[in-house]
Order: C-alpha cells, then structure tokens, then sequence
C-alpha cells in the first residue's frame, strides 16, 4: 500500500521531532520514504510536509490529513483527516494532543510499529506524551 | 541517525565550512541572528561581495532573486542562497529541487566558488528550505586565509576572456559533478512537487542539459516559472516546445500571523476600508489576509502625489531613507521601531495616531520579543458561549490562542504577552 500523508501544525519543535520520528520508522519499515514541503507564510505560520510512503508498485496513495492544531479550513479532507477536533481530543497548550494524534497515525497505516517512538520517548524520559502516544497508538 | 532539518543542515554546513562573514534578507525564512543586518537585499549582495573579495568566506540567504556586476574575481568562496528563480544570469548558478541532494548542491556550491574565485548562486526550491533528511556530517578542508585587500588587486578588474575562462573552470567542474539530460514529456519545474529540474547553469555556456532542452520535443513548465524560462530561452539562446502546467491549488488553513503582529494592531483600530495600505516589509501574510500592498517607501509616496485616495504606508524605521521626508506630503506614515539603536520615529514626518494604548509592538519581525504572560478568565470568556466568532483569534491572528470546547485558551510557548487580544476582546476576558 502507497501512502501520502499531508502534515499541519504550529508547534515547530513538536513537529520537527515528530517528522524525524515517523521518517525513521518508516524506513525501518522498508517503506520508501518521499517528502515535500512548503515555505511557511511568516515565522509563526504552520508547517507542512507531505510525506509519500511507498510500499507497492501500484501508482495509487491513499491520502491521510494530519492536523495538528485544527488548522484545515476545507472540508474536503474530512474523510482522511486525523485531528483533535476529529478525535474529540483537547487542545493543550502543552502539545500533548501532536503525541495522541501521532500514535492514531499508528491504526491508518499498515506494517509499522510504534517500538521506535515509545523507545525514544520513553529513553528522553517524556512520559506524558508516551502515555499519550500508547494510548492511541494500542 | 535521526534525519536533520534543513535548519540544522545549512547550520552544520557554515560552521564545518567556516564561513566567516554572513548576510540574511528581511524576512528570510530562517532565521539566522548573527546575519540579520537590516540591510536590503541589495547592500546585503554588496557587503558579502567586499567580504569575499577581500577573502573572507561569505554566505548570504535570500528570497529574492539574486544579480550584480562583479568588479573583481573573489579571493574567497562566496555563496547565495536564495529561494526566487534568477531573472539575469552573473555567475554560476546550481539549483537544489529536492532535500535528498541539498548536501551534494552545498558542497559543489563551494568547490565552484573556491575554484572558479566566482560567487554561485545556489537556487533552492521551497520544498528545501522546511525539509528532513538524514545525512552524514559534511567535512572540509578548512584552510582559512588572512582576509586583505590593497590598491593593487582593486584596481585589477575583470577583462572579458578572464572572465569566460573562469566560467570554463565552472562548467568543466559541473558537467563532471552532474550529467541528468532532459527527455521528451518531462515535466521540468524547481517548485511542483512531481518533475525534475536543471542541476545548474552557468552563463554563456550551453551545458549538455540545455542542449538536451533543446532536443526535447515537448515539455511542461509551471506558470510561475515561465518567467525564468523565457529569460533562459533570451539568454543563450534556446528554442524550447513546453506546455504550461497551472500551479496546483494548496489546502487553506486558518490565517496566522505572528504574535503582537503590529499590522494586526493598526486593522484593528483604522478604519482599513478609508485607506489603501502598503508596506516595505515582504511578509506573505500581509498581502494574503490583511489586503496590504507590498511596494518600496519610495514607490508609495510617489504613487501619492497629488491624488485624492488616503494612502498609509507602515514600514521599519531602519529602512526609510531620511530624504524620502521631504517628499512624504501626501501620504501618512507609521514607521515600526525596529533597532534598538537610538534612532527614533523621525519628528517631521506625519505620524498616524493610533488612540488605544496598552499595546507593546515587537521592534522586529525577525526578533519578537516576549514581554509578559496572558491569563484568560473562563468566567468572562463568553464568545464561544454565545456562538459568536472569538474577536481575539479573529483579529489578531495570534498563532498562541486556540478553541477548546466554550473557551479560549492560551499556548504559553508561542504567547508573547504583546497584549493586542486584551485590546479586542469585547468582555474583558484577557488579564
């Protein structure tokens, strides 16, 4: 199966971790791994990168919308999108809802496994997000 | 090895190459403090050429197109980087489509330079300047020259047959380095995600990829860089078959801008309908969200001669030229104090009063300040409770405030204390 994941979110620290994250197990899931992004409009603006995962020959990619911060204004998305006001998950300032989002990712795609995540994030000892991170991810 | 960001790849990338003397455009979007020098792009290509010229290893960021008059070969290596296609062609130019061969593009980039004693401009797509990658480290030679200068080698300007031979020098070191042709049905655009692009170009010199362009019968071009094609097409020149792709529609997200934005600020207290409003400070946003024109100072207070529209012009107070002073009649200014020098709001020109206070500004895009803490009472929060839109995300764009069930909440990481959602908010909520 080809996925392409289209990334959005404020928090520039939490979504360069994040995207490293799940860049490295993708590779270790013998998924070849594309990314593309965009310019972001000012210093504060969300980021966004596309990440193409390919596991199959076919040229179709099921596309997956992750929203961090509630930020997509289009509904076209809706079906595919992963966000908080989607999961019925609340904002918190401390950024714990990236880790629930981010372990949900973990259901949506086949053939990857959390091990990497939880190691490092149990390793960096950040146990809020783990907690958070296991609980959707399981 | 976790990959890196291209933040931390360009940042590893000066250090390990020792680049001594640096330069950052207004705005760029990374920030580089060391290299913000409020300087226009212009004076920012003058500086890094003196520098280089004297053999000092210098590197500068743009996003706009990068062209000048080279006087003198470079006794150091001197490198541009910029994210805007060029629209004249001075040096060597490398261009970097995607992320997986950015650590191949720098240091090509600075062997070209060191060898050709030519700048490059390295062209880097907008997929490369926000991207992951996971790279080795890179590793120099880092000799390093005592930078000097004399009347002498000043005075030894560049004749024109020096000048080919060392865009020779170029050439033979990029045609060895890259030998990617074109084909038939290519689609050949630096920004669209799909495609492929040229891997440099040097002026004067048809490479084997142009000359492959060439041979191609039919290719496809992005609109928004049909410009550069034609320019190209002019220059060598070329005769190219290509079909224009329009550029693919991006998905809309709510519209941010930075914390305390003092734009945000003064829509919120003029009556934006009365006047057509421009600005020197090249923010994407600006233009997007709030309708604001971007043009020079100069351009501005020209347009306003003697017509009847109200036009407001808000720039930084470092970049309004004195002169412009005397010429500023019919046009009302707000200058942004962005130094911490001494310089202040220059008395004769006519400043617009802004009545509400209590609003701190931040003195520069590049460097927003924090200057206190905002506390939202849940008691007082009541636009959500009443379904009306929330007049502080509303109006101030603040990327710090987020909805959460009936209330506003505040992200203490990205909240400046700036006060402007204090200054919108009808019911008093904002401490």
């Amino acid at each position: 199966m080809n996925y392409c994941i289209k990334m959005f979110g404020i928090h520039r620290k939490i979504f360069d971790k994040i995207a490293k994250l799940l860049l490295k197990t993708f590779a270790e899931s013998d998924y070849f791994v594309q990314t593309h992004s965009g310019v972001p409009e000012n210093y504060f603006a969300p980021l966004k990168l596309t990440i193409n995962i390919i596991g199959s020959q076919k040229n179709t990619f099921k596309y997956i919308f992750v929203d961090f911060d509630n930020l997509l204004t289009n509904s076209e998305a809706e079906n595919d999108l992963i966000s908080p006001q989607k999961l019925d998950f609340k904002y918190s300032p401390l950024g714990l809802h990236y880790w629930a989002i981010t372990g949900k990712l973990f259901h949506v795609i086949e053939d990857i496994s959390p091990a990497y995540i939880s190691g490092c994030l149990l390793e960096e000892k950040m146990e809020k997000e783990l907690a958070y991170f296991r609980k959707f991810s399981s | 090895m976790l990959p890196k960001t291209s933040f931390e790849i360009i940042t590893e990338f000066i250090e390990q190459a020792g680049f001594n003397t640096g330069f950052t455009e207004i705005n760029f979007p990374l920030s580089f403090p060391d290299y913000d020098l409020r300087l226009s792009a212009f004076e920012g290509i003058n500086y890094l050429l003196g520098a280089a010229t004297s053999g000092n290893k210098s590197i500068g960021f743009f996003h706009s197109p990068v062209y000048f008059n080279l006087r003198n070969f470079i006794k150091s290596e001197c490198i541009f980087i910029t994210t805007s296609l060029p629209e004249n062609l001075c040096v060597p130019v490398i261009f970097c489509k995607n992320i997986v061969s950015f650590k191949n593009k720098l240091t090509t980039a600075i062997r070209v330079s060191e060898e050709s004693r030519l700048p490059v401009i390295l062209v880097i797509s907008e997929s490369v300047l926000f991207n992951y990658c996971e790279i080795d480290d890179f590793e120099f030679d880092n000799e390093r020259m005592t930078p000097n200068t004399d009347k002498r080698s000043l005075n030894m300007k560049i004749s024109a047959e020096s000048f080919l031979d060392n865009l020779d020098i170029a050439e033979a070191l990029l045609s060895a380095s890259f030998d990617n042709n074109f084909s038939s049905g290519d689609t050949i655009s630096l920004n669209n995600e799909r495609g492929t692009f040229f891997d440099y170009i040097v002026p004067n010199i048809k490479s084997p990829q142009l000359e492959s362009l060439e041979k191609c019968s039919e290719i496809f071009i992005s609109k928004s860089e049909e410009t550069f094609f034609k320019m190209l097409c002019l220059h060598y020149p070329l005769t190219v078959n290509y079909q224009l792709l329009t550029d693919e529609s991006e998905e809309e997200l709510v519209p941010i801008l930075c914390p305390g934005c003092p734009f945000a600020f003064i829509f919120s207290q003029i009556k934006t309908e009365d006047y057509l409003v421009f600005t020197d400070i090249k923010c994407t946003s600006l233009s997007r969200h709030l309708s604001v024109e971007i043009r020079e100072a100069d351009f501005t207070i020209g347009l306003a001669h003697n017509i009847k529209n109200k036009l407001l012009f808000i720039g930084n107070v470092s970049n309004f030229k004195y002169p412009l002073i005397n010429i500023a009649r019919d046009v009302e200014i707000i200058l942004l104090k962005d130094t911490d020098t001494a310089q202040e709001f220059y008395p004769e020109v006519k400043l617009h009063k802004l009545h509400k206070t209590g609003v701190t500004l931040p003195y520069s895009c590049n460097n927003i300040k924090k200057y206190g803490q905002t506390k939202i009472s849940p008691k007082k929060c009541k636009c959500l409770k009443k379904n009306e839109s929330p007049k502080c995300i509303d109006q101030s764009f603040c990327p710090a405030l987020f909805k959460s069930d009936d209330i506003i909440l505040v992200n203490d990481d990205l909240c400046t204390g700036c006060g402007l959602c204090k200054n919108v908010c009808p019911y008093g909520a904002v401490k």
